[in-house]
């Protein structure tokens, strides 16, 4: 592999930083630096070296997640940590689990065709290419068509992944109850895979640890994509350095970044800053400096996917940890006919390693003792399925500071979350078919563990500066030369996994912030 | 039936990577802890107690209480906790005493000194908060033995003895899989 990275010092004002090296900010940094820009990107994580690091133990993967103490309020409090929040070189990247679906074109007109949520500052049409450049890049694994969403030149570089039994076991019962199902997309290759400037990925092995790091370098997570392509292109890359603060000229353009470096506060100048650490820590960085927030939304409009599993035993043995986990999709339940919501969900067949598993048996059934002991020793025939569905901003659900300090002395963050009506009457459209189709399947002890996935929202992207924390490039309406760029942007919450997304949205804002710096209107 | 030494002898084959084989093998060579670092000496002997009603063991291969005391030692956390739980420098050892405040008030004895029956009585109870306000003050005891379960749970399926109480053979990593779909046996290791 070859490696150009620059090394810049505090003092030189380079023309970017990044703040944070996952789905956010690593494609940007590759494509800003690929064009010329002298980038430093800051990582409040390890690099971690995968082969020698990486064991295959959910317990010991635990440094993959971020740490800092979230209070977790509302009715439905989330799990942040390992189910939604990583640290290191490629973020949350390192634990996702590579699913890959793109959004539809109606995901982004939520409120036109609705009447609820939100429509996003742009249309489908405008993330599309990016979509496809990412898909290509990455590597993505999928079916020859897909059968939802508008049609596609061409579909995805690699072909589809093996199918688990979990998959295999939807598929055959989705096939008798006419629902349409297709390999699930997904960012690990199945064959090895070459790109210019990073060299070879080797293929997946099958080894079903994703959302515990991949060590062999088959998934797609920026650690082995843009970060190595940001690298060969002279990006710096600092990790183990923690963001604390900025400073700024009388005119409230930003100037320099500050951050925690091994006990020592450092100052990076800079032109532009893009801040990319996620929905908790992009908001709770600026909230904790009062910047961008004229409009009162900064840690407003949060949002988690509905992920309700739906499990099941079954005579067959399915070793639940083999194969990427979430091998067969369906979104027939885009839109379904008999919805009494709005908006959608689709449909993803799921295996699990023993660890996880056994915490949500714990935590969703409260099973102990022999109970518990009996059901686990089933491990090697259960499988599941579960929803990911659209999700609504609503006024009680919000970030805010908290009172109590955290080890770095900073504030901890509240997230309030209680799903609404619609959440719920999705919820309980998606597990009456989940679990009819689990019967189909000839499973037995059919439970359902309610959860809600991933985190979005709280930077808003929007045209109207009174309400939204970002214009339609991801650009501050406040500070002319901050630019926030992941999850923490999303007007709605989509029913995809967002990883995709984000990466194209990355891209995206990539290019329009070098159009203006190319025309020196930054 | 689980073979005990099953696992002890697939990590002696190239079927498992380095770095799996060393968090297995350390978790296998930790001696049983004698003295907590985290508990009281009273919660600790609770704790233990609490544990082999939460998870029973065979054959007491997995050290419950001395792996959660060692974790909470370590003060690592989860990176989130509920809004109305306490820390967890507070919550485990509070949590602790008033399982055995709870069990004192039922029975007039300790935790550690019922028979296997009322300790299930008093752990029931727990968990569907059926407790007095003045064993549990603001402490939520539903939420709290949530908390522990899971905490016991992690310790147990991390262990060697716990993977294979379950049947699992993820950790023999160092070949993949080819035989991935239902009934996919025959690449598993003996």
């Amino acid at each position: 592999m070859q490696h150009d990275a620059n090394t810049y010092r505090n003092a030189d004002t380079v023309d970017a930083v990044v703040i944070g090296t996952g789905a956010g900010g690593a494609p940007l940094l590759a494509r800003l630096a690929a064009a010329g820009l002298r980038v430093v990107a800051l990582e409040a994580g390890r690099h971690w070296k995968p082969e020698q690091d990486f064991a295959t133990d959910e317990a010991a993967q635990d440094f993959l997640f971020w740490k800092d103490e979230r209070l977790s309020a509302g009715d439905d409090p989330l799990a942040f940590g390992n189910n939604n929040s990583g640290t290191g070189y490629g973020g949350s990247t390192l634990h996702f689990t590579g699913y890959v679906p793109r959004p539809q074109p109606d995901d982004f007109r939520l409120r036109s065709e609705t009447g609820k949520g939100c429509d996003w500052p742009f249309g489908y049409e405008s993330l599309a290419p990016y979509l496809e450049e990412v898909e290509q890049f990455i590597g993505v694994s999928g079916p020859a068509g897909y059968p939802w969403g508008p049609p596609r030149e061409t579909y995805y570089p690699l072909p589809a992944l093996p199918k688990n039994a979990a998959a295999v076991l939807m598929e055959q019962a989705c096939n008798k109850l006419g629902i349409r199902t297709a390999s699930a997309p997904n960012a690990a290759v199945s064959q090895d895979y070459f790109r210019e400037r990073i060299g070879w990925r080797r293929a997946c092995s099958n080894r079903g640890y994703c959302q515990a790091g991949c060590w062999s370098g088959a998934k797609g997570s920026t650690d082995v994509t843009f970060l190595p392509l940001a690298e060969t292109h002279g990006a710096e890359i600092r990790t183990n350095c923690f963001v604390t603060g900025f400073e700024q000229d009388s005119g409230g353009r930003l100037t320099a970044v500050l951050y925690q470096h091994e006990g020592e506060t450092h100052r990076q100048q800079t032109a532009a800053v893009f801040l990319c650490a996620g929905a908790i820590e992009s908001a709770r960085l600026l909230l904790i400096n009062g910047l961008a927030n004229s409009s009162g939304q900064l840690g407003r409009n949060f949002m988690a996917h509905p992920g309700l599993q739906v499990w099941g035993r079954f005579e067959a043995a399915t070793y639940p940890w083999k194969g990427i986990p979430g091998a067969l999709i369906s979104e027939d339940t885009h839109r379904p006919a008999d919805a009494a919501f709005a908006g959608g969900y689709l449909l993803q067949s799921i295996g699990v390693m023993p660890l996880t598993y056994a915490q949500q048996l714990a935590r969703g059934k409260g099973l102990w003792g022999k109970a518990l002991l009996d059901h686990m020793a089933g491990y090697t025939h259960l499988a599941g399925i579960n929803m990911l569905g659209d999700c609504l901003p609503y006024d009680h659900n919000f970030l805010e500071l908290s009172d109590e300090k955290d080890d770095r002395g900073l504030p901890k963050p509240r997230i309030h979350f209680t799903n609404g009506e619609n959440e719920k009457r999705m919820t309980e459209h998606a597990e009456r078919l989940m679990r009819r189709i689990w019967e189909t399947a000839g499973a037995r002890d059919i439970w359902s563990f309610p959860r809600n996935a991933h985190i979005i929202g709280t930077c808003k992207m929007g045209d109207d500066p009174a309400a939204s924390v970002v214009d339609a490039e991801c650009r501050s309406h406040d500070i002319p030369n901050l630019w926030i760029c992941d999850n923490s942007v999303f007007p709605s919450a989509l029913s995809v996994n967002p990883a995709l997304t984000i990466m194209a949205l990355s891209l995206r804002t990539a290019d329009l912030f070098l159009n203006r710096f190319r025309n020196q209107i930054v | 039936m689980p073979d005990p030494s099953a696992i002890e002898r697939l990590l002696a084959t190239d079927w498992v990577r380095e770095p799996t084989r060393r968090v297995m093998q350390a978790r296998l060579d930790t001696p049983f802890k004698s003295e907590p670092d985290y508990f009281s000496e009273n919660s600790f002997r609770q704790l233990k107690a609490i544990s082999a009603r939460l998870i029973p063991q065979e054959r007491s291969e997995v050290d419950l209480a001395g792996g959660l005391d060692t974790h909470l030692a370590q003060g690592a956390g989860k990176g989130w906790r509920y809004e109305k739980l306490p820390p967890d420098e507070q919550l485990f050892e509070a949590g602790v005493l008033a399982v055995n405040a709870t069990s004192l008030h039922l029975y007039q004895q300790e935790f550690s000194g019922l028979d296997e029956a009322r300790q299930d009585i008093v752990l029931g109870n727990v968990q569907h908060g059926a407790v007095n306000a003045s064993d549990w003050g603001q402490l939520d005891a539903p939420a709290f033995f949530t908390e522990l379960l899971a905490e016991l749970v992690t310790v147990y399926y991390s262990h060697p003895a716990g993977r294979e109480q379950c049947g699992d053979r993820s950790f023999a990593d160092a070949h993949g899989w080819t035989a991935v779909g239902l009934n996919a046996a025959s690449d598993l290791p003996d």
